[in-house]
């Protein structure tokens, strides 16, 4: 019973997250191999994809408790980085929650100028704000990467506005979106993204910006 | 305005925090008992006693507890050697103890994070046996589990031979399994010298009799504080000889999956930073899993950030102060609601029963760091009230012009008051009556004193308190299986109310191991505890726990003072406060 539950899962989560197995697999041919991974691709990166998303105005609640109004306050005018989240999880979160630590490492001082990293949680009844500032304590996030609970219905909605609900919180797939408060520009990364590809698509995006202002 | 003179410390803020849980509802008389013990629990610090010698301690509790710190304890596993223990530190901090780097990499483009990133404990857990989340399902790395002969089969049809220790490296090191197949994307590879593998290995053998500390294969070693001191040295055996019959029960019964409980009480002077220095010995040089039914007023929240610290379940402390609502104390698992939550339920019951419709609200207080926390919670649960106009005064009980603050509280339209001072509220209240000045009054069972019966009978259905629990609470099976446990251990009741608890909190920390079952970590205890739900202590309200709530029974009963008999009446239903979180 529970396998095949969880074979399922993995089955769903192949197929919702993109996932593509480590470039050391391509063409070694092993019979009785992951049948997830039956159809590997060479040496596939995570690769960013276009995305429309749809940025909701709700009130939500940050790590400091504030009411925040996801659209306008959270997101405004910059330049953002979003993951989802949630505090009890111990094993892709961390590791997203890391990646997170090096991009605002990389931004330095334009983080919380520019450009803000949001990491919303997927699990609001749990995730009050003192956990989440808990959370945020123990990663050393700055001035500049927010944390995102609220109520569930206004989460929940928010969360399907940019493409990030799931049912299930701990089927939570892991991704980062990307894109320009102002001028849109969407990209979701599955998986882990490299840093450089993040803060390559963020140049880009400002680029973009420039072009647009002259 | 109020004459408010400099506060002078002429009471210990412990004594301030005093109270007991029922200081009794005049229908038996424990109120009295509790009167006098109140001081006996938390007050007088200067008390004759200056005790950390053992040897008051073994004369005092020798027959019941353990003392187990006075010989070498025997061990069953020897301890880590120095090369496991570096593995340890690489399993579970993703740091290299000889200084190298270690590096892990993640995902389809294996991007180098500090190994930190993704410790092995956050996988699969702090015993090895992997936690299924976020959709992926980290193997079970117990050595036994890996060396089996016959290998295994995974999910997705993976299956491969049995591990050797060489197999076992390139697992971690490039992601392959013994049959060659890569592992699952989600499992990092690592980069780490030579020394840091076999030192991971080393300690990967040991993971699965690697115990939290206090657990051993056949025992769980349980620590208490135990105050010592005049009648307080009495309460605190009392506690004592409670849960060490209550354990011995159990021990009788073949323990909790054949697992034997072991007391080891911890004495203290009465003072809180010498609960806070046992405490701190207790968890450091003692052994223990958690501690259970301490008494530790006085010290209340640096005991939850102690527990915090050493990562040390405290289950049931008894405490008249919860910890910081905001600091969400993962360890710390209260049985009664503290001071601040009762007013917060008094706060409640004013609006909701009382119908009080934006009272002007007065909090007297002593002006000191007490003060300000409950006044803070009476400001917040009136804010959900609509509650607008809450000010607060600071006193020195008894010692400054009743008369005076009567008639200005009156020419302000106060008509609710809170009083959080510890005596002087006789004074003042027949002040008000002079002055036909009649406010709704409020306070914790635990602040009032004798002179409450004597209060002008204006007052009639005018002053409530609140009490964290009531003998109504207890059940007819309740009450008779401890009496029984009492009888059976010859154990006098010393004080009845802190036996209760001390009992209760040994109840709910038993209840708590046999659910999480014989793979027993501080990790799976606490999620147990989290999933506690209305669970019936038979002597106390229901206890509820839950991922962000850490006080079991939270709320108050309300219980308003006949003046006109002279007794009290319980009033009303439990107020009940977890909609708050
Ligand atoms: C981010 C989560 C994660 C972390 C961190 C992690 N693992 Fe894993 N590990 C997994 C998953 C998931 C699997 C199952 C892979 C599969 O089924 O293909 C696994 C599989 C393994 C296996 C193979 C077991 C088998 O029977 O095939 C070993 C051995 C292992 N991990 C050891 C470690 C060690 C040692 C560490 C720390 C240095 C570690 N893991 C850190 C997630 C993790």
């Amino acid at each position: 019973m529970i396998r095949a539950a969880t074979m399922l899962t993995i089955a769903v989560m192949l197929i919702f997250s993109g996932l593509n197995p480590p470039a050391a697999v391509a063409g070694s041919g092993h019979g009785g191999g992951h049948s997830g991974h039956a159809m590997p691709t060479p040496g596939a990166a995570t690769q960013g994809k276009a995305v429309e998303v749809e940025l909701l105005d709700l009130a939500l609640v940050d790590q400091d408790g504030r009411k925040v109004r996801f659209k306008s306050d959270v997101i405004g005018d910059r330049l953002v980085i979003i993951d989802t989240f949630y505090t009890t999880c111990d094993t892709i979160c961390p590791i997203l929650s890391a990646l997170f630590v090096n991009l605002q490492h990389k931004l330095g001082s334009r983080l919380g100028r520019d450009v803000v990293l949001v990491s919303i949680s997927v699990d609001p009844g749990i995730d009050i704000p003192a956990r989440l500032k808990k959370y945020a304590k123990r990663h050393g996030a700055r001035p500049g990467w927010i944390f995102l609970t609220g109520g569930k219905r206004s989460v929940d909605r928010v969360l399907r506005g940019i493409g990030a609900y799931v049912r299930d919180y701990t089927q939570h797939a892991p991704a980062i979106l990307v894109g320009d408060g102002k001028h849109g520009g969407w990209t979701r990364y599955y998986e882990f993204p490299k840093p450089d590809l993040v803060l390559g698509r963020l140049e880009e995006l400002r680029a973009a910006r420039l072009a647009k202002a002259q | 305005m109020t004459k408010t003179k400099e506060m002078s410390r002429h009471t210990d803020s412990e004594q301030r925090g005093g109270g007991d849980p029922c200081a009794g509802c005049g229908d038996c008389d424990r109120g009295r008992d509790a009167l006098d013990t109140r001081r006996g629990v938390l007050g007088n610090s200067r008390g004759a006693f200056n005790l950390w010698s053992p040897w008051t301690f073994i004369i005092v509790l020798l027959p019941t507890v353990f003392l187990s710190w006075l010989f070498l304890r025997p061990l069953l596993a020897p301890p880590l050697t120095p090369q496991e223990l570096r593995g340890r530190q690489i399993y579970f901090a993703g740091t290299s103890p000889s200084g190298g780097r270690i590096k892990a990499y993640i995902g389809n483009d294996r991007i180098a994070l500090p190994g930190s990133a993704a410790t092995c404990d956050s996988c699969h857990g702090s015993d090895g046996r992997g936690r299924p989340e976020a959709g992926r399902i980290p193997s079970d790395i117990t050595w036994d589990h890996l060396m089996k002969p016959y290998g295994h089969s995974h999910p997705l049809d993976r299956k491969h031979p049995a591990f050797t220790e060489a197999s076992l490296k390139r697992s971690i090191l490039n992601g392959h399994d013994p049959a060659g197949n890569t592992l699952d994307v989600t499992m990092p590879t690592y980069a780490m010298s030579l020394e840091d593998i076999n030192d991971l290995i080393a300690y990967m053998k040991r993971l699965q009799t690697d115990f939290d500390p206090g657990l051993e294969e056949k025992s769980i070693r349980i620590g208490t504080l135990l105050p010592a001191g005049g009648r307080t040295a009495a309460i605190g055996q009392g506690m004592v000889e409670v849960m060490a019959a209550y354990f011995e029960e159990i021990n009788s019964r073949g323990g909790i999956y054949s697992r034997k409980l072991k007391l080891i009480a911890a004495p203290y002077e009465t003072t809180g930073q010498s609960a806070l220095a046992g405490a701190t010995r207790l968890m450091d040089n003692e052994d223990i899993f958690a501690v259970v039914g301490a008494v530790i007023a006085g010290a209340d929240r640096q005991m939850a950030e102690l527990a915090e610290d050493k990562k040390v379940p405290l289950i049931g402390p008894f405490s008249f102060f919860s910890a910081d609502p905001d600091a969400l104390n993962e360890f710390t698992f209260y049985l009664y609601s503290g001071l601040s939550e009762q007013v917060r339920a008094l706060v409640d019951f004013a609006a909701r029963d009382l119908k009080l419709d934006n009272p002007r609200v007065a909090v007297l207080g002593q002006g000191d760091d007490h003060q300000k926390d409950l006044q803070t919670a009476i400001t917040e649960q009136g804010k959900v009230h609509g509650w607008s106009a809450v000010a607060g005064f600071s006193i020195v009980p008894n010692r400054f012009d009743a008369d005076g603050a009567a008639r200005a509280f009156k020419e302000q339209g106060v008509d609710c008051l809170f009083y959080l001072s510890f005596g002087g509220l006789k004074t003042l209240l027949e002040a008000a009556d002079r002055a036909d000045w009649r406010p709704h009054v409020f306070l914790p069972g635990a602040l009032i004193e004798k002179e409450i019966l004597e209060l002008p009978v204006g007052f009639q259905k005018r002053i409530y308190l609140s009490y964290p629990t009531l003998p109504s609470d207890q059940t007819p099976a309740g009450v008779s299986e401890f009496q029984a446990l009492l009888e059976k251990h010859e154990l006098s009741v010393k004080h009845l109310t802190s036996q209760i608890s001390a009992y209760v909190a040994a109840k709910i920390f038993v209840e708590g191991l046999k659910r999480t079952g014989s793979e027993l970590s501080r990790e799976k205890f606490i999620h147990s505890l989290e999933k506690f739900y209305q669970f019936q202590t038979g002597l106390t309200p229901r206890v509820t726990y839950g991922p962000n709530r850490r006080i079991g029974a939270l709320g108050s009963h309300i219980v308003t003072v006949d003046l006109e008999n002279k007794k009290f009446t319980p009033f009303g239903d439990w107020i009940d406060i977890s909609d708050r979180g």
